[in-house]
């Protein structure tokens, strides 16, 4: 079966039209370092990466004689297979999560073996948001639970089991064909979930106000304060008063992350959707700042 | 809004050292950097909603993200620098905004990435309840 064919399969399965246009190899591999690199730049995922290209070139050949003569093994059609790829890729972009657990060193007791990676808020009053778990085994299977559909569990063979229920997850599986766990940092997931340094500081500057009445509104109030004073600054044109516009422009971006992670660490959440809900800036049309920024910070 | 008002401000400001900069107000340069900046804000926020927080991230490298450039602004400022940062803003700035209107168009459309249906990576259903 050439890798055309396997396309057109895949495209037919997708329901979307096969590939039309054949580009050589030498052509594919500059574009697929680009895109690499612009990747890694950016933190997305490329169309087109170095190793496919390569392997792409390739005719391989396989036999699944001795599988078949030592193990029972039974082949089954490619497009029956590339449709059971396809709900597993399904599975893995539609769950989401925030990060994952290396595999526990002792015990196959479940109870021993969960553990809570990502530190669910010390509920200061009802309402925080539910905890983040990781259960991890050795038995090495990984399974991934989605929130609020348990049912819909993946399980794929040859790392550790764990159990998550969050989100943001950025994983795919390509992440999962070695038999051992990979490390947490090696991990897409660990990647994605490390916030900029600026939000890690703002997230150390506000947990002393996890259980204060400071709410993540005031700090949204305050940001926008300093945003309008900095702007009041730059207004008079001195070279003083544009430093301090400086300093205040660069305290309110800072802010801007403080109240999400306020919000994030101590579950305190908006009253109502779009825009500011602080009982200073109730005047406040939604417009005036990001639309519920610490909401989706 | 306020973005839009601090970069009008700043052309505002460095209005009041010079009436041009490359033969346009610099009043015009603060809000054409303000408007596109604004736009950015916006569109990267549907980006999110619509196809999850890792869509809609901005190029970071080594902890730091694109807008973190901000807070070099005390030390532009200090250079006296705010002349030249104005200008890069009002170019830089709109060129950024149609990369990411084009961003936003891919995510419109859909792509290969997304899973059944059309749904955007990161959505259990597409019916506008996030996973």
């Amino acid at each position: 079966m050439t890798l055309h064919e396997i396309l057109v399969e895949i495209a037919r399965i997708a329901g979307r039209s096969p590939p039309r246009i054949r580009l050589p190899n030498a052509a594919l591999l500059p574009i697929a370092y680009a895109a690499e690199a612009v990747g890694r730049l950016t933190g997305r995922t490329t169309r087109v990466t170095v190793e496919p290209v390569r392997v792409a070139r390739k005719r391989m050949f396989f036999s699944s004689e001795k599988a078949v003569r030592e193990l029972g093994y039974r082949w089954r059609a490619p497009a029956k297979a590339f449709e059971n790829n396809g709900r597993y890729s399904e599975g893995l972009s539609l769950c989401t999560a925030v990060s994952i657990s290396a595999p526990t060193r002792h015990s196959t007791a479940t109870g021993r073996n969960q553990r809570s990676l990502v530190n669910p808020p010390r509920a200061c009053k009802a309402g925080a948001p539910r905890a983040r778990f990781v259960k991890s085994t050795p038995t090495s299977v990984l399974s991934l639970f989605l929130d609020d559909d348990p049912l819909r569990a993946f399980h794929f063979g040859g790392v550790a089991r764990t159990r998550v229920r969050c989100r943001q997850f950025a994983i795919g599986p390509g992440a999962f064909t070695s038999s051992a766990m990979p490390e947490p940092s090696e991990l897409p997931a660990a990647r994605a979930a490390t916030p900029p340094w600026d939000a890690r500081l703002a997230r150390a500057l506000v947990r002393p106000l996890r259980c204060s009445p400071i709410t993540p509104n005031h700090l949204t109030t305050v940001r926008l304060a300093s945003g309008i004073a900095a702007a009041g600054a730059f207004m008079r044109g001195s070279y003083a008063w544009m430093n301090l516009g400086a300093v205040l422009l660069a305290v309110s971006n800072f802010l801007d992350h403080t109240d999400g992670e306020l919000a994030r660490i101590s579950g305190k959440t908006a009253g109502s959707g779009i825009g500011t809900t602080s009982p200073v800036t109730p005047w406040l049309p939604s417009c005036f700042s990001r639309p519920s920024a610490w909401e989706w910070a | 809004m306020v973005t839009i008002l601090l970069f009008t401000a700043i052309g505002v400001g460095v209005g009041m050292r010079s009436a041009r900069v490359l033969q346009v107000p610099p009043l015009a340069l603060g809000t054409i950097a303000g408007i596109a900046i604004a736009l950015i804000f916006f569109l990267r926020a549907h980006i999110e909603e619509m196809a999850g927080k890792a869509a809609g991230k901005q190029a970071s490298m080594g902890g730091f993200e694109t807008e973190d450039v901000l807070y070099l602004l005390p030390l532009v400022t200090l250079c006296n620098g705010v002349t030249p940062f104005l200008v890069a803003a009002a170019i830089g700035a709109p060129l950024f905004a149609v990369w990411v209107v084009f961003d936003y168009r891919r995510v419109l459309r859909g792509t290969p990435d997304d899973g059944p249906d059309g749904c955007p990576p990161g959505r259990l259903r597409c019916d506008g309840a996030a996973a």
